[in-house]
């Protein structure tokens, strides 16, 4: 299939009937250009039809798969329908989209399949708890050594794919938590990463997915994923090399 | 426990049972009870022949035990101990052979996880025909035959937990699939009703499913 040279912004939105709405007339405002999509991870209130009345394409899960299945449902819908390249962020408002420009910049002054919007690279006034600041750094720094490339904010869903990569997750992406468990895999299979400096901000509304004992759930699943990733053998159906002849 | 204790506690269970009259009178009743519906589901032909003799052997066995307690239990007891738990280990066994394999025929389990559990029976009734087949386990851990045929048996049940892991986490991502291909072909469809002028009776019976799904 053919790319028809566009950008889509995906969400994926789980009972955001709140925030969505003045979210979505954001990205218009923001980046008029792009086609959005929302995915409905099987919400129990009204997010779908919020989606649909400010003119947004909507994917409606039948039943809630977290938001590794949500946000890859997005990617093969933006890679059946032609797209050349995807941005992910959050449903809840955290990734302004004043901040969509860094990362389609960063795409093109970099040569890379992934554009990640970190927090940390530039220090501009993100506060967050003790515990998870320091989760996040070990994560970083072990996940860096892994994919042998600086990653500072692992675990940011503010993204931007190129059309190969979008090829590679919609044919394999992790499960819950899935942001650094999936850099670690598209390292392996020869995809390439950079990070740009964005700004992220409170979310509007609902809540966070990782909170309390999620925090040390997320730890120790991301980690043992980490570990595990390695000692599996590298797929050459899914590598770089043989994925751009097929896009 | 050191066979004198044992032996008082038989004592014990086979002088006391004779006095404990209201128990007995409750022991008839329940084996009263199960003798009759299991001569009722026989006659409506409710269930089949081998299950309802198998009740009506319980609810004779009951009964006895209430009638005649001197008797019924001076003959389980006089058997040497290792007779017993075979024939425990032998009746356990009987039971989750019969239950898979009833499973299967009423097509509530499919084959595939059936075979675990047979070989777990099919175990346990080996330890219980032949005491020499878990001798050599016996040998290694310094167990006694009941402690070996529970270590046996516990390690079947975990494979079968196991196997069960597995192919939970197989069929989650089978569904994750399928739900995405739903909703993306949902789009689609919605898409080709906009284009081509559809029916509008029919895309609020679509709507409605939507909602009450979600």
């Amino acid at each position: 299939m053919n790319s028809n040279g566009d950008t889509i912004v995906i969400l994926p939105a789980f009972n955001e009937q709140e925030s969505l709405g003045g979210l979505l007339r954001e990205i218009h405002q923001h980046a008029p250009d792009y086609q959005v999509l929302v995915v409905n991870d099987g919400s129990t209130d009204r997010t779908a039809d919020v989606a649909a009345a400010e003119g947004a394409a909507v994917l409606d899960l039948p039943c809630n798969l977290g938001v590794g299945g949500a946000v890859q449902a997005g990617f093969r819908y933006a890679f059946e329908e032609g797209f050349a390249h995807a941005i992910r962020c959050d449903g809840d408002g955290q990734h302004p989209p004043s901040e969509i420009p860094r990362l389609v910049e960063g795409m093109r002054e970099n040569d890379v399949d992934l554009i990640i919007g970190s927090r940390f690279l530039n220090e501009e006034g993100y506060t967050s708890t003790a515990f998870r600041q320091c989760a996040i750094t070990a994560l970083s720094v072990l996940l860096s050594a892994i994919c042998r490339r600086r990653v500072t904010d692992p675990t940011s869903g503010f993204q931007l794919l190129n059309r190969v990569l979008l090829r590679f997750f919609s044919r394999s992406y992790p499960t819950d938590y899935p942001e650094p468990e999936a850099l670690a895999l598209m390292r392996r299979q020869g995809y390439d990463y950079a990070e740009v400096p964005t700004r992220f901000r409170e979310r509007i509304a609902g809540q966070s997915s990782i909170s309390g004992w999620g925090t040390a759930y997320y730890a120790v699943k991301v980690f043992l994923a980490l570990l595990v990733d390695r000692a599996r053998p590298v797929d050459p159906q899914l590598a770089r090399a043989k994925l751009i002849g097929e896009i | 426990m050191t066979q004198a204790e044992i032996d008082e506690l038989v004592h014990r269970l086979l002088t006391g049972w004779d006095e404990a009259l209201g128990l007995r009178v409750f022991v008839l009743l329940a084996g009263g009870l199960i003798l009759g519906l299991a001569v009722t589901a026989l006659w409506k032909r409710r269930c089949s022949y081998v299950m309802g003799f198998l009740w009506l052997l319980v609810g004779a066995g009951t009964v006895l035990l209430a009638c005649y307690p001197q008797q019924f239990l001076r003959f389980a007891l006089s058997t040497p101990y290792m007779t017993r738990i075979r024939v425990i280990i032998g009746a356990i066994s009987l039971v989750v052979l019969f239950t898979t394999l009833e499973s299967i025929r009423r097509t509530h389990l499919q084959e595939r996880y059936a075979l675990l559990w047979i070989a777990t029976a099919l175990v346990l009734l080996v330890a219980a025909v032949f005491p020499g087949a878990v001798a050599f386990f016996r040998a290694v851990t310094g167990t006694e035959y009941a402690t070996a045929v529970v270590a046996v048996a516990f390690a079947f049940l975990v494979l079968v937990a196991f196997h069960f892991s597995i192919s939970m986490s197989a069929t989650q991502t089978k569904q994750t699939k399928i739900a995405q291909r739903v909703a993306l072909l949902e789009n689609r469809l919605r898409k080709l009703e906009a284009a081509g002028g559809s029916d509008p009776k029919r895309e609020t019976v679509a709507a409605e499913g939507v909602k009450s799904a979600g």
